[in-house]
């Protein structure tokens, strides 16, 4: 047997050495390479277009590539950070993948402030709506100050729709928590010993004159029949909006006895399949959870309004004009957010002329202009406390 | 600009590296100089000229140390350094602590005497201690000035290390400073490093921040006791995973160009008593505090009064360095306190006790020591710990949040992997996985792919998270 030399050791711990590092160099290499083209592909994407399948569901523009004028450099950079962060490569898909990672594994809300995820397929805002959670949670107790501003002011708005002769209604669109409690979300409360509605409601039957339309206990009674409120939606659906107009008007008739009496019955309605709503298209899950039902409203007579009129105001949703034929009945004009618009099908077939207006702000111009009998300012639950603003 | 934003990952990273590893090696400190400071420039603007000026008086001073002229020198970079610091850090505050006592003993104050708000330039307490450090250290001879600003500079504006640490010594980085090697195989290390740090920020800090942010600013009469605890295990675990995150970008980032930074964290929470935490908790402050103040002062060489009294003026300045607010002093002054108490005896004691008996005896003071570091003014601290002592009544109004507000599988699954992570769990695994790599060389490649995989994915998830908070939908506009 050959004898082993010092040497001969010396060269195998090398070797052996050389061969302990290969992994690791391996390993180092390819994190290198693989980090360097992790760093590159959104630049790659913005400059190819790869990722041009996944779109923003963002419904806003998103900041556009800034131009520099010297010496505003600041104002630059702020832009540009802007830009960037809107707009860097991939950032869509990967929004796409994170809602699915969020959602499917992990079961919680991909936007927890804009989206809460309830239970039986229902999803309802979150707080960046104004605060929407807190309030249904008894955190955000509208302040006595704030009903007496909103007196003051919806009390100015009635005198001067009096002097034009009409009268002025407030209708509360109820949010779905207050319509559909048992679907929140378990560490919810199902019901406050008083809402912010309460307590509105409350105020101003003691301050003032003027009529607060509550259509709760209709839609309460008429859940058991059917589904009243998109379940992936902000909004009530079509059938949610009919068993409104129906409470909506009965309230009226009570003041202009010409109106006809409201009846469901007025409609057909026809189930169909239902679609995502904006909840769950912020999320962009839109395609993959849908309302498990909604409904087509069709008249149960020949329908009588005629849509004469349609303003389409950017980034808006459009002012509507309807007229029927029948003189004796009274005018509408209502100032309404995004729920009145899924009225635009029923209510209009109970007045001789119904100018429907989607508008944060009261103009009086437009009473002064359309001389209604009626005008009914229209606002969602959550937004009460915008009243004083209007 | 932060590590973890899409505009750093995607735009400063890349075209960074591409350049620096394209351009000759003797461009690499001017280059890396003038992005640092653009890198700086980009989130703070003009402020970058107090960088650039505290860079320039501990040039000055060191250079005039080693010409002879000690004392200058030393007092040129100490009062330069700190003017510019009180000024931009602590003049706020001085002046409306002065102002608080003067209301409370109701003396007259001249109208007009409160400060208009300074800015803080992000960064401003590392490249000052580390401006003092370097001229300290030549001052006791045990460095040689710099020459050459470009390189001085290169070392204090390093974004790297630039807005949060740890803090480099000069003494630590010169050789390289002067030549460094990157090689395909140190990047690897920094790049592993890198995405370890920035997964820490991103899914476990950012997670933790949002439980500790929605508790801590809620009312206390809307959460139980048990909400309150979870509140301060969030932030405990928030401010480590963001902290030693950012310290492991910092090292990766470092080691991609060449340099070798010292570790920073050394798993503080698995510390036996308050002394062994300050040992692994932002190590490069601590020791800074132990070399350059609590040496100078006497250290512990003289008796045991004036040990006290050294401790517990370091860790005055330890909270006073942590920000401009008598919380942050009263945080430092808390540890301090602890460590007299140990050093007294409670140490010895420590060390015979069963090691659990210790770890949790280090968790609850420190546990109760960042409810002051997290709060903003003392009542507040003090309503916190009444909630988490079950003291302050239960609550009244409409019990908003429950711990199973919050515990949802998202959250579960962090504490239990930030519970994990917080241990040397890891590098026990990393080992754990070499020796396997080792011992199954023929199929090492599967193995390291595999594992190479999983830390891209660990990337990608992060990004996903990053591309998720820049997301705001509107349901419509203006509706």
């Amino acid at each position: 047997m050959a004898k082993r030399t010092p040497t001969d050791d010396t060269s195998q711990v090398v070797r052996s050495r050389e061969e302990n590092r290969k992994p690791q160099r391996f390993k180092t290499t390819l994190i290198s390479l693989g980090f360097g083209l992790l760093l590159t592909l959104p630049i790659l994407d913005q400059w190819l277009t790869l990722s041009s399948g996944f779109q923003s569901s963002e419904k806003r523009g998103l900041a556009p590539l800034p131009s520099f004028n010297f010496p505003h450099v600041q104002t630059y950079i702020a832009q540009f950070n802007r830009y960037y962060k809107e707009n860097f490569g991939w950032r869509n898909a990967l929004f796409y993948v994170y809602s699915r990672w969020k959602y499917r594994i992990l079961a919680t809300s991909p936007l927890p402030e804009k989206v809460l995820i309830g239970q039986n397929g229902w999803f309802y805002p979150g707080n960046s709506l104004n605060k929407i959670l807190n309030q249904h949670w008894g955190l955000a107790p509208i302040h006595v100050d704030t009903l007496a501003s909103i007196a003051r002011h919806l009390s100015q708005l009635q005198r001067q729709c009096d002097a034009q002769g009409a009268k002025l209604y407030v209708f509360v669109a109820p949010d779905s928590y207050t319509i559909y409690p048992e679907n929140l979300p378990s560490f919810l409360p199902k019901k406050l010993p008083s809402s912010n509605f309460d307590r509105f409601q409350a105020y101003m039957s003691q301050h003032t004159t003027i009529p607060v339309v509550d259509v709760r206990k209709a839609l309460i009674a008429a859940k058991s029949d059917h589904v009243l409120y998109q379940q992936t939606d902000t909004h009530w659906n079509e059938f949610g909006a009919l068993v409104a107009t129906q409470a909506l008007v009965n309230r009226l008739r009570q003041d202009f006895p010409l109106l006809p009496v409201a009846r469901l019955s007025d409609f057909v309605v026809k189930p169909v399949q239902g679609v995502g709503g904006d909840l769950v298209t912020m999320l962009t899950l839109h395609h993959e959870l849908v309302d498990s039902i909604d409904y087509k409203l069709t008249p149960a007579r020949p329908l009588h309004a005629r849509n004469t009129e349609t303003v389409h105001i950017v980034n808006e949703l459009p002012y509507q004009r309807f007229v029927i034929n029948s003189p004796t009945l009274p005018k509408l004009l209502l100032i309404g957010d995004s729920f009145s618009f899924a009225m635009t099908t029923s209510l209009p077939e109970y007045f001789r002329e119904s100018y429907l207006v989607r508008a944060h702000t009261f103009d009086m111009n437009l009473v002064k202009r359309e001389h209604p009998d009626i005008v009914v300012i229209e606002i969602v639950e959550r937004n009460i406390d915008s009243l004083g603003q209007l | 600009m932060l590590f973890s934003s899409a505009i750093f990952l995607f735009l400063f990273l890349p075209f960074f590296l591409l350049i620096y590893y394209l351009l000759p090696k003797r461009f690499h400190n001017a280059f890396l100089f003038a992005a640092s400071l653009c890198f700086y420039a980009w989130g703070e603007g003009p402020v970058v000229l107090v960088l650039l000026l505290s860079a320039l008086i501990n040039y000055i001073a060191g250079r005039l140390i080693e010409q002879g002229r000690r004392r200058a020198g030393l007092w040129l970079s100490l009062a330069g350094s700190l003017s510019l610091l009180f000024y931009y850090k602590y003049a706020n505050f001085f002046v409306d602590s002065v102002l608080g006592v003067a209301k409370a003993f109701t003396l007259p104050v001249p109208a007009g005497l409160a400060l208009t708000h300074i800015a803080l330039p992000i960064g401003i307490s590392f490249y000052t201690f580390q401006g003092i450090s370097y001229t300290l250290d030549i001052y006791w001879g045990r460095i040689k000035a710099n020459r050459s600003f470009l390189d001085y500079g290169t070392y204090v504006a390093m974004f790297p290390h630039q807005i949060a640490g740890p803090i480099v010594r000069y003494a630590d980085i010169a050789p390289e400073l002067a030549d460094r090697t990157t090689t395909i195989e140190k990047f690897g290390i920094g790049a592993e490093r890198f995405i370890l740090g920035l997964a820490k920020k991103v899914l476990l800090a950012n997670t933790f921040a949002s439980l500790a942010d929605t508790i801590f600013n809620a009312p206390p009469d809307t959460y139980p006791t048990a909400t309150a605890w979870l509140g301060i295990v969030g932030y405990s675990l928030q401010i480590y995973f963001d902290f030693s995150g950012y310290s492991d970008m910092a090292i990766g980032l470092g080691k991609m160009v060449g340099f070798d930074f010292k570790e920073n964290f050394n798993y503080p929470y698995v510390a036996r008593s308050i002394q062994d935490f300050w040992r692994r908790w932002h190590i490069s402050l601590s020791s800074w505090f132990r070399d350059y103040v609590y040496i100078p002062l006497g250290g512990n060489r003289a008796s045991k009064m004036r040990t006290y009294r050294n401790l517990l003026i370091v860790f005055f300045v330890t909270g006073l360095w942590h920000g401009a607010s008598w919380n942050f002093i009263i945080w430092g002054l808390y540890h301090g306190l602890f460590l007299l108490i140990e050093r007294a005896g409670l140490g010895k004691r420590l060390e015979r006790l069963w090691p659990p008996v210790a770890h949790a005896y280090t968790i609850l003071a420190v546990l109760v020591g960042w409810v002051f570091f997290r709060t903003e003014t003392l009542p507040e601290a003090i309503h916190f710990l009444q909630k988490m002592l079950g003291l302050g009544g239960q609550p009244t109004a409409m019990m908003a949040y429950p711990p199973s507000y919050f515990l949802n599988a998202e959250l579960i699954v962090s504490l239990l992997i930030g519970f994990v992570l917080a241990t040397p769990v890891y590098p026990y695994f990393q080992r754990g996985w070499e020796r396997l790599v080792a011992r199954l060389v023929s199929i090492h490649i599967l193995l390291n792919s595999i594992y190479v995989v999983g830390l891209f994915g660990l990337f990608v998830l992060a990004v996903m998270y990053l591309a998720a908070d820049t997301y705001n939908p509107f349901i419509y506009f203006r509706f």
